[in-house]
C-alpha cells in the first residue's frame, strides 16, 4: 500500500478485554488535525460495526467518531496510531486471524478548493491480520 | 531570542557549477510513517548512504509539535546536524487553513500560523521557507518577518503547472510589484515530466486497469487541456469501459496533478527567482536515467542560467509504491550520479 492508502499494518490488531483495538496509520504522507478526520468505518468479518459503537484513542485521550471535528488542536502525528476500540462479546484469542476492514476519510486542512471546500481522501483497506498483545 | 547556527556551506556537486546536493527527508516518507526510525536515526541512514549534506524537511511530517519547535527538539538537531556536517536546505511550511470545520482561518490566523513557522525555521538553522500561499496581503505581512529572520520564502511551482501558467504569471507579477530578493520559487521537476512515470502506471495496473486503458490514460495526460477537463475526459473513457471511477481511489486524479508535462526550457523565464528545487523523481532504471523526467535536459537549463543553490531529492514514489517495494536512500544515491552526470555533461557542452 502507498502514503495514502495505506490505514493497516501487520501489527495493527490488538487484544483488547472490551473486544479489539484496530492501530491505524495516518493514510496520507504528512502529520494531521485530528478534525481532518471526516469518518472512521469499522467492519469485522464482513459485519459493519455500527459507529457510536467506536471510540478512538489517541495520546491517552478517547473520543467518539463524531467528536473527531471538533478536534482542530490535536495533532495525529504521522508516526502515531490512531487506535480504534471495537466491543466485541467474544475479544480474538491471542493468534487469533481476524477479517477487519477500515475506511478513513480526510480532508486535507492545506489543500483548498473553495471556501470551507478542501481535497479529501478516502483510503480503505481491508486484510485478514493476527490478534497480539494482553489486555490493556 | 533568536540565536543563529553557524552558517555551513554545502560543496557544489561538480567543481565550476552552483548546484550543491542534498536530499527532503519527504523521500523516506513510507519508512518514517512506518516508524523504523526516530529522527536521529533517519539521520544516520543519510549520512551512512552520503546523500547529504543538504536536508529538507516537511514540518508537518518531521516534527510532533508543528507548527512550534521545542527547545530539546532544537538542541537534538543541532546536535545531529554538528555531528555530520549537514546542510539545512529547505523547511516546507504549509497552511493548515481548513484547520478548523465551522470556518476558514482568518487573514490573522493565517498570518500567525505562517510565523509561527517561520520561526520554528529559524531556530533549526534553516534559510529558506517553502510557502503554499502566495496572497499578496499574506505575502506583505510575511516580508518584514522574513527580513527579521534572514529568511527566504519560496513558493513551490509544482505539476500541473509551469513557470507561465496564468496563476504563476499573477504571482510574477506581484513578486515584480513587491520586488524583495527574499521572494522567489521553489521549483518541482514535476512540472516538467516527458512521461508519466512507470510507477503510477504500474500501481493503476494493479488497481484493475488494463494496457488499454493505460494507453488512454497516457493519450489523455499528453494533451494540452486543463487538469480538470483532462481529468474529465478519463472519468468518461472509465464510464465506458464500465470501470468505477472510485475503484481508483485518488490516483487517477493524482495522475494529472502529480505530472505536468511543461518544456524544461521554461525554466529559464524564471531562472533568477528559483531558490531552491525539488529535485523530484520516480524510479531510476538500469542505465541510470529516470524514465519520465529528462534529468540531462533540465540540469543544462540551470547549469546555462548559472542557479546556485540546492537540488533537493524528492522520490516520490511512495505516494504510488507500497513500503519495501522500492530502496529510496538507493534510489537517491543513483539519482545524485545522474546529476553529477548531467552537470558534467552540461559544462563541457556551452551553448552554441
Amino acid at each position: 500500500m502507498a502514503t495514502g492508502d495505506t490505514v493497516l499494518s501487520h501489527d495493527s490488531l490488538i487484544r483488547r478485554p472490551e473486544g479489539l483495538g484496530i492501530a491505524l496509520t495516518v493514510p496520507w504522507y504528512r502529520s494531521l488535525w485530528l478534525s481532518s478526520v471526516s469518518d472512521v468505518r469499522v467492519s469485522v468479518e464482513g459485519r459493519e460495526i455500527p459507529e457510536d459503537d467506536l471510540r478512538v484513542e489517541l495520546g491517552g485521550r478517547t473520543y467518539r467518531v463524531a467528536e473527531l471535528a471538533d478536534q482542530w488542536d490535536v495533532l495525529w502525528f504521522i508516526q502515531d496510531r490512531l487506535v480504534v476500540v471495537v466491543p466485541l462479546a467474544e475479544p480474538p484469542a491471542e493468534g487469533q486471524e481476524v477479517d477487519v476492514e477500515v475506511t478513513v476519510d480526510l480532508r486535507l486542512p492545506y489543500m483548498q478548493i473553495a471556501p470551507q471546500v478542501y481535497v479529501t481522501n478516502h483510503a480503505s483497506d481491508r486484510r485478514s491480520l493476527v490478534a497480539h498483545g494482553g489486555s490493556r | 531570542m533568536t540565536t543563529t547556527l553557524p552558517a555551513r556551506v554545502a560543496a557544489p556537486a561538480v567543481e565550476g557549477s552552483g548546484i550543491r546536493l542534498g536530499l527532503t527527508l519527504y523521500s523516506l516518507t513510507s519508512e518514517w510513517a512506518a516508524g523504523r526510525y526516530d529522527l536521529a536515526g533517519l539521520l544516520d541512514v543519510v549520512d551512512a548512504a552520503g546523500i547529504g549534506p543538504g536536508i529538507e524537511i516537511v514540518a508537518s511530517q518531521t516534527i510532533r509539535t508543528y507548527p512550534e519547535v521545542t527547545p530539546e527538539f532544537v538542541r537534538a538537531w543541532r546536535d545531529a546536524f554538528d555531528r555530520h556536517g549537514f546542510v539545512p536546505s529547505s523547511f516546507g511550511c504549509n497552511l493548515d487553513m481548513g484547520r478548523r470545520r465551522d470556518r476558514d482561518m482568518t487573514p490573522d490566523e493565517e498570518y500567525e500560523f505562517t510565523v509561527t513557522q517561520f520561526r520554528s525555521a529559524h531556530a533549526l538553522g534553516f534559510p529558506l521557507v517553502r510557502i503554499q500561499s502566495a496572497k499578496p496581503e499574506l505575502i506583505r505581512r510575511l516580508l518584514p518577518v522574513a527580513e527579521e529572520l534572514d529568511l527566504t520564502m519560496g513558493w513551490e511551482l509544482h505539476a500541473p503547472l509551469g513557470p507561465n501558467s496564468p496563476k504563476v504569471l499573477e504571482i510574477r507579477e506581484t513578486y515584480a510589484e513587491i520586488d524583495s530578493p527574499r521572494l522567489g520559487f521553489v521549483a518541482d521537476f514535476s512540472s516538467t515530466m516527458h512521461a508519466m512515470s512507470p510507477t503510477i502506471l504500474r500501481k493503476l495496473a494493479r488497481m484493475g486497469l488494463e494496457q488499454q486503458d493505460l494507453e488512454e490514460l497516457q493519450r489523455i495526460w499528453a494533451t494540452d487541456a486543463d487538469i480538470n477537463a483532462r481529468h474529465g475526459e478519463f472519468v468518461q473513457y472509465l464510464h465506458t469501459r464500465g470501470i468505477a471511477p472510485e475503484s481508483l481511489g485518488s490516483f487517477a486524479r493524482l495522475a494529472f496533478n502529480m505530472h505536468g508535462h511543461v518544456d524544461p526550457a521554461e525554466w529559464a523565464d524564471i531562472m533568477p527567482q528559483i531558490r531552491h528545487v525539488h529535485a523530484k523523481f520516480y524510479d531510476i532504471d538500469e542505465h541510470g536515467d529516470e524514465p519520465a523526467i529528462d534529468y540531462p535536459a533540465i540540469v543544462r537549463e540551470f547549469v546555462r542560467g548559472g542557479y546556485s543553490g540546492f537540488f533537493s531529492s524528492e522520490w516520490e514514489g511512495h505516494a504510488f509504491a507500497d513500503l519495501d517495494e522500492a530502496d529510496p536512500v538507493d534510489l537517491v544515491r543513483k539519482q545524485h550520479d545522474l546529476i553529477r552526470r548531467s552537470i558534467t555533461a552540461a559544462l563541457s557542452d556551452p551553448p552554441h
